[in-house]
């Protein structure tokens, strides 16, 4: 059984490591969220213990060997919640990342943008002129202006 | 412990010494800036008061009474320790003897510049300190840790003139060498603390060592740091360039004491080392490199610092080697004779003529002797600095009638007799390198009396070059307009003192002999030091060679000249060693640049991939490492688990392949909803594991999770803009595939592993095969067999050790969660201010490129020109190319969780108030069946987004009352009060008690435990975060 349960684990790894390393942020977030289950998995088959079989509740008649190993099940179930958690926050920094960079592919948001060295009461970004136009959409226009008016 | 005054504690005092220094710094800069002179006073008042304590040490507990002090930590071999023995205490009364008077000479060479002072004393007082722990410390870490002071004070104050680029990097140059060569010391010391079994010097020196590979390998790296710190060949570039300090600590640090650190642990270690064959090599064959190198560049120099500190690179040299003479052992013990006094010798040349190299510096704004033509003819002040300079000088050339004279002789008969020991003949060349550098100290003093004496016409004296800038001899004329006679006199008389001891020891040693004898630790045959007449009458091979040396000079200072040709130091030159530093210097930064650039990309794919290389190769050499042969056909065997296992078997396929669909799947709501699925399979193999808990919490879970990501994603566009891969997915494939398989291996290396048995007892007195039965054991139990209470009165063992055994872990936890919310919170609340305020549009603008909110139709929540339809879609695929079609879309995602719909209302209504039922029943019994506060807060956060999905926004706000955030805080504070009330009746924090309580007219005892007010607060914050997250990102859709 545990060679099964390894190969399951390891297909989960693999193919959350495969988003992981996407282009996308969005990508990378889903890898992460699969990554947490599959890790959950670990812990959970690591912790079996040979005798136990009963879930871990007392008095139920069971001899106190016979019940699985409630230890790691304590650990998962607070790791399940903060994995909740650090979704929520992830997804919202998504957003806000999306929002100030308009960008979510990671090479594009690794290069460097260039700020231009404009004084900061420079009259604000014409926000009428590239209405439309699939060429004047450059977001990374609108992220400069941005900048320079936060600078 | 000899004698000593009643009532006085060595330790105490001696710690005292070692400290005060610095502790009178730290006192004196709370004094205002403008106390110059009592500032002055309190600085010298530090080392004179260590300087009294060491001598009443010398006197009175003399120097054979062991190392004293308190152990420290003694786990880490580290104990505060202190040796005054002869080799420390004389090392102790140098330091704070030649402090004192430097004090009083850096009054006069800042003049009554407040600023100044301010920064002087203290760096002074700090440098002190850590050179009297470093001579006087026992414990091997101690020295290193004052080692490395003095590394940062000297540091401090060669890098003196802040602003000067040049000063500041030689402070760099000179902070790396030494501190660096600190860190290799470390090493080296606990290598031979490691391979000799003690840690200390004291216990060192009376252990006979055993030969050991850890030896030689700690030698070397001791050698390092000695060679590092005491400018030996090839390192000692830093020390020229540390003249770039002022006067008052070129004399003190650069050359009187600091430098001398490498040549003190080599005589600290050179008698229990001197039986490794290497130790004698290394040091002569450096030591006499140094010598012959420093020799000559001294003579190429002509600036006055840097011949100084060129002679003290090689006169460092000569001690370094007198060291490695220890190994050579006649019948009258080593060759090495009045080692102490050889050291002292220098101290009291080449401090007086630093000191006055300063005070011509003062007089003259040079320090270049070329410029000091007739510096004799001038005046009277300058009269009196070249008969100074001169003596100094003449010590320096060990001419006769001074110390100097006397320690050349003692150091020629010691390598001699080394030579007669052995026969050696590496050791005629030692001879003939400290005749060179005889003759060159002697040359340099001939050419400095020629300049001093000479006529004016020889050069261009006056008016003198432009060291200084004009303002700045602005400066040292006000300078001296201002500064009165006896701080004036300052600057020469600490010179005159030492330059009178220099030569009472030349002159009357009858006088210094009581000191020395107290402290030499090699008199060999020389029962007293040797007197004025000494040399001629006892001829030896030593006078031989000093002659020749004396005649030589002569000859080489004075013939070319007279036969026309150029003297020999007819022009400077350069050190090439000054350019092994910048080049390594250029390497590194080059060198780590380079890789910067190629490591920290800025890309979070590279990060991860490497994180994941690092995964592959750490845990494959681990796995590899701990040689488990995993047996496939047992784990075959194993497959066949029988027919119980087959709905694993089932869920467990389907999990992979749900797995590679989400990889397959492009379109990104699939996406989410494979994953939930995946989600909800774990849920079931939970289950299957027989872990109910978690299956229960998986699935609530997944329920928000879903209705989260959904949100995220309509605030999100809708594909990536931008061409799909570009490079080869090649290694993305081998990175996963190489992660797969190291988990693969690694599940089955853990699962196989027999465990160590726990060092716990369990109630027969067997140990516990694994921790969890410890908690199996006693969940419900009150008291155990060694009469502690830890049960938790609960059946529910995972919702015991959650709540009860490892309830400080979960506290952690759900702050955790409470700070991801109010991270949420804060980012979108920040950025949600911004877009609403008018003068920012265009973060709406960025908000609008969001293919999927129409900022439209909430025209009434913003200022109107922010509410425009102002861009068109970016993010899309095919930009829509007038406003228009935005409104014409449908508005999908306008009302974020707030669907209209109105069977869901009326379902809703019955729906909610079960589910919260629901949840109210499964925290209450949760400590007995399977439940808690986790799930009872997730099951009651769907209900009230449920409620919130059929009644619109503002339905939470009235259901609840209370925002939000408040549950969180609310939560947070009882899991606080639960943790902190045992505390108040004295029990460890989080100490929680049960017990039964039997209601009237109820047969059936109700069980109360405080951990469900714990539990209760971990409700409160599930349901706050829950709700906070999802409500927060809902209103992000719902606002615009």
């Amino acid at each position: 059984m545990t060679i099964f349960i390894a190969t399951i684990i390891a297909v989960l790894f693999g193919c959350a490591v495969y988003l992981m390393l996407g282009r996308e942020l969005k990508e990378i977030c889903m890898g992460l969220f699969l990554l947490s289950h599959a890790a959950n998995l670990v812990i959970l088959e690591a912790g079996r213990t040979p005798g136990g079989v009963f879930v871990p509740v007392l008095g139920e008649g069971h001899l106190l060997s016979q019940l699985v190993d409630p230890l790691p099940q304590a650990l998962i179930l607070t790791a399940i919640v903060i994995g909740f958690a650090v979704q929520g926050f992830l997804l919202t920094l998504l957003v806000v990342t999306w929002r100030r960079a308009a960008s979510l592919n990671t090479a594009q948001l690794a290069q460097p943008q260039p700020l231009p060295i404009a004084p900061a009461s420079s009259s604000p970004p014409h926000v009428d002129q590239p209405q439309g136009q699939s060429t004047g959409n450059d977001p990374t226009t609108i992220l400069t202006t941005d900048r320079q008016e936060h600078r | 412990m000899a004698g000593g005054i009643p009532g006085m504690d060595w330790t105490s005092l001696i710690s005292f010494a070692v400290i005060c220094p610095a502790l009178f710094g730290l006192i004196g800069m709370i004094a205002p800036r403008y106390f110059i002179t009592q500032r002055v006073w309190w600085s010298i008042l530090a080392p004179l008061v260590s300087f009294l304590i060491f001598s009443a040490c010398l006197l009175w507990r003399g120097v054979d009474a062991g190392p004293l002090g308190v152990g420290w930590m003694p786990s880490l071999q580290l104990s505060l320790t202190f040796q005054p023995d002869r080799l420390g205490l004389f090392f102790a009364l140098l330091v704070s003897g030649i402090g004192a008077l430097i004090m009083l000479y850096a009054r006069a060479y800042f003049g009554p510049d407040q600023y100044a002072l301010y920064r002087i004393y203290p760096s002074l007082l700090l440098f002190t300190t850590g050179m009297l722990g470093l001579v006087l410390a026992d414990s091997f870490v101690l020295m290193v840790m004052f080692w490395e002071l003095t590394s940062v004070s000297s540091f401090l104050l060669i890098g003196w003139e802040r602003d000067d680029p040049a000063a500041v990097k030689n402070a760099m140059q000179a902070f790396f060498i030494t501190s660096g060569g600190g860190v290799v010391l470390l090493g080296g010391l606990i290598l031979l603390g490691l391979a000799s079994g003690c840690w200390s010097f004291s216990a060192l020196a009376q252990l006979q060592l055993s030969a050991d590979w850890r030896l030689p390998v700690a030698l070397g790296m001791i050698f390092v740091g000695v060679v590092a710190k005491s400018a030996q060949w090839p390192l000692h570039s830093w020390l020229p360039n540390a003249m770039a300090a002022p006067t008052p600590v070129s004399a003190y640090l650069h050359s009187a004491t600091m430098v001398k650190a490498g040549v003190y642990l080599v005589a600290r270690l050179a008698t229990p080392l001197a039986i490794l064959p290497m130790w004698p090599v290394l040091l002569i064959t450096v030591g006499t490199i140094t010598i012959l190198l420093g020799a000559y560049v001294a003579l190429r120099k002509t600036d006055l610092k840097l011949i100084f500190a060129y002679a003290t690179v090689s006169q460092l040299g000569l001690l370094i080697c007198m060291y490695g003479l220890e190994a050579y052992r006649g019948d009258s013990g080593s060759a090495v004779l009045w080692d102490i006094t050889q050291i002292l010798n220098h101290a009291l040349y080449k401090a007086p003529l630093f000191i006055l190299a300063g005070a011509i510096a003062h007089l003259y704004f040079t320090r270049d002797l070329r410029d000091l033509y007739g510096f004799f003819h001038q005046g009277k002040d300058e009269r009196r600095l070249a008969i100074l300079l001169l003596l100094a000088m003449y010590a320096m050339a060990a001419g006769p009638l001074t110390l100097g004279f006397t320690a050349k002789e003692l150091f020629l008969t010691s390598v001699y007799d080394a030579y007669k020991l052995s026969g050696d003949w590496a050791l005629l060349v030692v001879l003939a390198a400290v005749a060179c550098q005889g003759v060159v100290n002697m040359v340099i003093f001939i050419r400095f009396a020629l300049t001093l004496l000479g006529p004016e016409s020889a050069g261009n004296a006056q008016p003198p070059h432009d060291l200084g800038a004009e303002e700045e001899r602005i400066a040292y004329e006000d300078y001296h307009a201002i500064q009165t006679s006896f701080w004036a006199s300052m600057l020469w008389i600490p010179a005159a003192i030492l330059l009178a001891l220099q030569y009472i020891g030349g002159l009357f040693p009858a006088l210094l002999n009581p000191a020395l004898q107290l402290l030499e630790r090699h008199p060999g045959h020389y029962s007293s030091l040797p007197g004025l007449w000494h040399a001629l009458t006892h001829p030896s091979i030593a006078l031989g060679i000093s002659v020749l040396i004396i005649v030589s000079s002569f000859a080489l200072a004075l013939l070319p000249v007279r036969m026309g040709y150029a003297p020999i130091w007819r022009n400077s030159i350069h050190d090439i060693h000054e350019k092994l530093f910048p080049a390594f210097y250029r390497l590194v930064t080059h060198g780590g640049g380079r890789l910067f650039s190629v490591v920290q990309t800025g890309n979070v794919r590279t990060y991860l991939g490497i994180i994941c290389a690092a995964l592959i190769l750490l845990v494959g050499w681990a796995l590899n490492r701990t040689g488990d042969s995993i047996s496939l056909s047992e784990q075959f065997n194993d497959v066949v688990g029988g027919w119980r296992a087959l709905p694993l078997y089932a869920f467990g396929t389907l999990a992979g392949l749900a797995a590679l669909l989400m990889v397959l799947v492009q379109v990104r709501g699939g996406r989410v909803m494979v994953l939930s699925a995946i989600g909800y399979t774990v849920a079931v193999i939970f289950y299957l594991y027989s872990a109910p808990d978690l299956a229960l919490t998986q699935v609530s879970i997944e329920i928000v999770a879903l209705i989260l990501f959904l949100l995220a994603l309509g605030l999100l566009p809708r594909t990536s803009r931008f061409p799909r891969e570009k490079g080869s997915k090649i290694p993305r494939l081998l990175l996963s595939i190489g992660v797969a398989a190291v988990m693969f291996w690694l599940t089955l290396s853990v699962s196989q592993k027999n465990r160590p048995p726990m060092p716990v007892l369990n109630a027969e007195g067997q140990p516990f095969t694994h921790l969890g039965q410890f908690f199996v054991r006693n969940a419900e139990k009150a008291v155990d067999v060694q009469g502690r209470h830890p049960g938790g009165g609960g059946k529910n063992v995972v919702n015991v050790i959650l709540v009860d055994f490892r309830g400080l872990d979960t506290f952690g936890e759900i702050t955790v969660l409470g700070i991801a919310a109010l991270g949420v919170l804060l980012l979108l609340h920040r950025h949600r201010n911004q877009s609403v305020d008018a003068t920012h549009r265009k973060f709406v603008l960025l908000n609008d490129m969001n293919p999927l909110s129409y900022a439209s139709d909430d025209a009434d929540r913003l200022s109107s020109p922010v509410s425009e339809p102002i861009s068109a879609s970016v993010a899309d695929q095919q930009p829509v190319s007038n406003p228009e079609n935005l409104s014409n879309r449908p508005p999908r995602w306008r009302h974020g969780l707030s669907l209209t719909s109105e069977p869901l209302r009326i379902a809703t209504k019955l729906i909610v108030p079960l589910s919260l039922l629901f949840a109210l029943f499964i925290f209450f019994k949760g400590h007995q069946l399977p439940g808690g506060g986790f799930v009872a807060g997730l099951m009651a956060a769907i209900a009230l987004l449920a409620h919130r999905m059929a009644h619109g926004r503002e339905s939470l706000r009235h259901m609840l009352s209370i925002p939000v955030r408040w549950l969180m805080a609310a939560g947070l504070s009882l899991t606080i009060l639960a943790g902190l009330g045992p505390t108040l009746l004295g029990h460890p924090f989080l100490t929680s008690r049960f017990g039964h309580l039997t209601i009237p007219g109820s047969t059936v005892p109700f069980e109360w435990t405080t951990a469900l007010v714990f539990d209760l607060g971990v409700m409160l914050i599930v349901l706050g975060v829950v709700l906070a997250m999802i409500n927060a990102l809902s209103e992000e859709l719902e606002i615009r």
